[in-house]
């Protein structure tokens, strides 16, 4: 029984380490008056994760604006460095609050809540899950990602990336 | 070969002036944007991202001007750190404007979400009002006691006296465990309070005895003990749905059981039973695992419903009036146990041999019956009689009884009390005279030392007591005293009467709970 509650907390927490789409997003109604890029991980071959606002694509790289000990800087990623891209275009919803409270409905089963706490929580956490995960692509084509920059259409020429913000 | 993809795309991308991904698209040419959104009856916002990295986000009611120079509308122009700059109206000369941007609006986004969720919430609300009209179908059970102190009530591997319901009422109860080879000679079995009840359990004790390869024992239903060898599976099993032999092969918890008759509970089925070629036709008996349905709990709450705030009285009197003790089960009595009949060849009839009975529908009984009748064939008919809905069997076969053997009795040697010694109900259950009271989430390992190290055994769980149940609130607008008096006085009529109820729990209850698979443990005759 301890086991299990220590992996259930474990799973919660996970999720809640999952949770950390910046809060600059728009909620999804709002994705056509966004002025920003979206919110990008890239995860490169030697295994380094960068997280950041997406501010350009080209032909040879990614530009992000990602945050280094809480001071804004901007990152090139050599296309070919990267491995796999995860894009946020919009908060997620925030379903964790099903999980405590089917779990107590489940409290008040008796013989069934042998069957039905798993199932709610399998449930609940898989909704959570997919809600925070709601509104974002994975494996896109360089095309695609290049929709979802803060300039689609490339950096302005001569432009210094040092004052972007 | 990811990078590669990812350049090839990159190619692709230069020589197409328009592209669009789920909501979102991108338009080089005025010309492409007019066309993909002249037929939409609500235009979406548009972007106009500059050569210079400006970007004019514009509400529906833009417009681009005949001459294509121009667009004009109202909204919002950021700077390239997306600095608000201005708010109004604007037009915007084209040949400034790197892309255009527009975006469908998201319908129903969360709908899959809200779909699930709403479909688990009137789940568990059904569940939870089911369990508020009928909480007698959500709780109870007697003492359990596990051989893995992590298990739950699913995998109970006995079930101590279910029937002592009163002081009065107390017995002991001996219920087959698995063969085991402990590492050492040490061994724990946990007993556990998981229902609104009170136990007092006066005596817990191991039966073990010895065995080598291929060696069983097993117990009857008067407790006497068999040493066994051969086990001969079924050849075949015949019920009123058919074929049920592969239900009944093997001990895996996978059971064969019926529904209730709708018009009365106290309805008979026959199950037939072939082995074909059993090698030794010589002192056979018959091995049945089974355990009872939820039938028999839900007969004794009704009672306790019925009884409503008179409860105590009630039980008082039950515990005083010998003649009353007797009829209070008058339903389960008529209900009846599993009767075991062989087929005669020589006078070519069905011969009642004994009955299996035993209450109880959480841990399953293994019992054997040692077969009287000595007319067969290398073909052993056997015929089992049971009222519908009432029992659950896993496993049927038979065996060759070697002789009847006693145990090596062994008394608990250590004992927590959820999961600390106490010293206090170590002397308890070592006194004959005093009881263990268990209540509700109390957890008690026993431990105790086998007789030898690297010897298998054949063990055995004798416990001894008895259990109040508690009064539940919502049970005592549920009083019913006539109803309690025929149930007592004419268990017939209300077998009879009661029947459509039951169904109506039966099969919410027992297809719910039962038929759910949560994760299949199998288990063999022999655990090493």
């Amino acid at each position: 029984m301890k086991n299990r509650l220590i992996t259930l907390i474990v799973v919660i927490v996970s999720i809640s380490s999952c949770a950390t789409i910046p809060n600059y997003l728009p909620i999804a109604k709002n994705i056509g008056s966004h002025p920003f890029g979206s919110f990008t991980n890239i995860k490169t071959v030697s295994n380094d994760l960068v997280s950041g606002e997406l501010i350009s694509v080209d032909s040879s790289e990614i530009i992000i604006l990602t945050k280094v000990y809480n001071q804004l800087k901007v990152v090139k990623i050599n296309i070919k460095e990267v491995k796999n891209v995860k894009l946020f275009y919009a908060k997620g919803t925030n379903y964790g609050w099903t999980i405590p409270l089917f779990s107590l409905m489940s409290i008040t089963q008796g013989f069934f809540s042998i069957l039905t706490l798993p199932f709610n929580l399998i449930t609940t956490i898989a909704v959570t899950v997919n809600g925070n995960q709601m509104y974002s692509y994975q494996n896109m084509t360089v095309k695609q990602l290049k929709m979802f920059a803060r300039f689609p259409q490339g950096l302005p020429s001569n432009f210094d990336l040092t004052l972007i913000k | 070969m990811k990078s590669n993809l990812f350049i090839l795309a990159l190619g692709i991308l230069f020589f197409q002036s328009c592209s669009s991904f789920y909501f979102r698209a991108n338009y080089k040419q005025a010309n492409d944007l007019i066309y993909s959104t002249s037929r939409l009856q609500t235009k979406p916002f548009l972007k106009a991202h500059m050569q210079n990295g400006d970007v004019f986000i514009l509400n529906k009611n833009w417009n681009i001007d005949s001459t294509q120079t121009f667009i004009s509308g109202y909204g919002t122009q950021y700077d390239f750190n997306r600095k608000k700059i201005e708010e109004g109206s604007f037009y915007i000369i084209i040949s400034n404007v790197a892309l255009f941007e527009t975006n469908n609006e998201l319908i129903n986004p969360e709908a899959l979400n809200v779909g699930i969720l709403s479909t688990v919430a009137v789940i568990n609300v059904a569940i939870n009002l089911f369990c508020i009209a009928q909480p007698k179908a959500c709780y109870g059970s007697c003492p359990t006691f596990y051989l893995n102190e992590n298990d739950n009530f699913h995998y109970a591997d006995a079930e101590g006296f279910s029937n002592a319901i009163v002081p009065s009422m107390e017995y002991s109860d001996i219920d087959a465990l698995k063969i085991v080879k402990p590492i050492g000679n040490e061994f724990n079995i946990t007993m556990k309070n998981e229902a609104l009840e009170t136990h007092y359990v006066n005596d817990v004790k191991l039966y073990a005895f010895p065995v080598n390869e291929n060696e069983f024992v097993f117990h009857t239903p008067e407790n006497k003990f068999y040493l066994c060898q051969n086990i001969y599976n079924l050849t075949k099993a015949i019920g009123s749905e058919g074929d049920i032999t592969a239900l009944l092969t093997n001990p895996d918890i996978n059971e064969r059981f019926s529904l209730s008759d709708n018009k009365n509970l106290n309805s008979k089925e026959e199950l037939f039973f072939n082995f074909n070629n059993v090698s030794d036709i010589n002192n056979l008996g018959f091995i049945l695992n089974f355990r009872q349905t939820l039938m028999t709990t839900y007969l004794f709450y009704n009672s306790m419903g019925y009884m409503g705030n008179e409860f105590g009285d009630l039980f008082l009197k039950l515990e005083k009036d010998s003649t009353l003790k007797k009829k209070f089960d008058a339903t389960t009595q008529l209900l009846g146990g599993i009767d075991l009949y062989t087929f005669n060849e020589k006078t070519k009839n069905w011969d009642l041999e004994n009955t299996y009975n035993e209450t109880g529908p959480i841990a399953i009984n293994k019992q054997l019956i040692a077969l009287k009748q000595k007319n067969y064939t290398s073909t052993v008919k056997i015929k089992l009689v049971l009222n519908k809905g009432f029992w659950r069997i896993d496993f049927a076969g038979l065996t060759n009884i070697d002789k009847e053997v006693s145990p090596t009795i062994l008394g608990p040697t250590s004992l927590l009390k959820n999961g600390k010694p106490n010293v206090e109900t170590f002397t308890t259950i070592n006194n004959d005279n005093k009881y263990i009271i268990s209540k509700p989430g109390n957890e008690f390992k026993f431990g105790f030392k086998l007789p030898s190290v690297d010897t298998k055994y054949a063990l055995f769980l004798y416990s001894k007591g008895y259990y109040m149940e508690w009064m539940r609130k919502d049970w005592l607008k549920d009083k019913n005293l006539p109803k309690l008096r025929q149930m007592v006085y004419k268990p017939n009529r209300f077998l009879k009467r009661e029947a459509k109820n039951y169904k109506k729990y039966e099969s919410q209850m027992e297809s719910i709970f039962w038929n759910s698979k949560i994760d299949t443990k199998s288990f063999s005759l022999y655990e090493k």
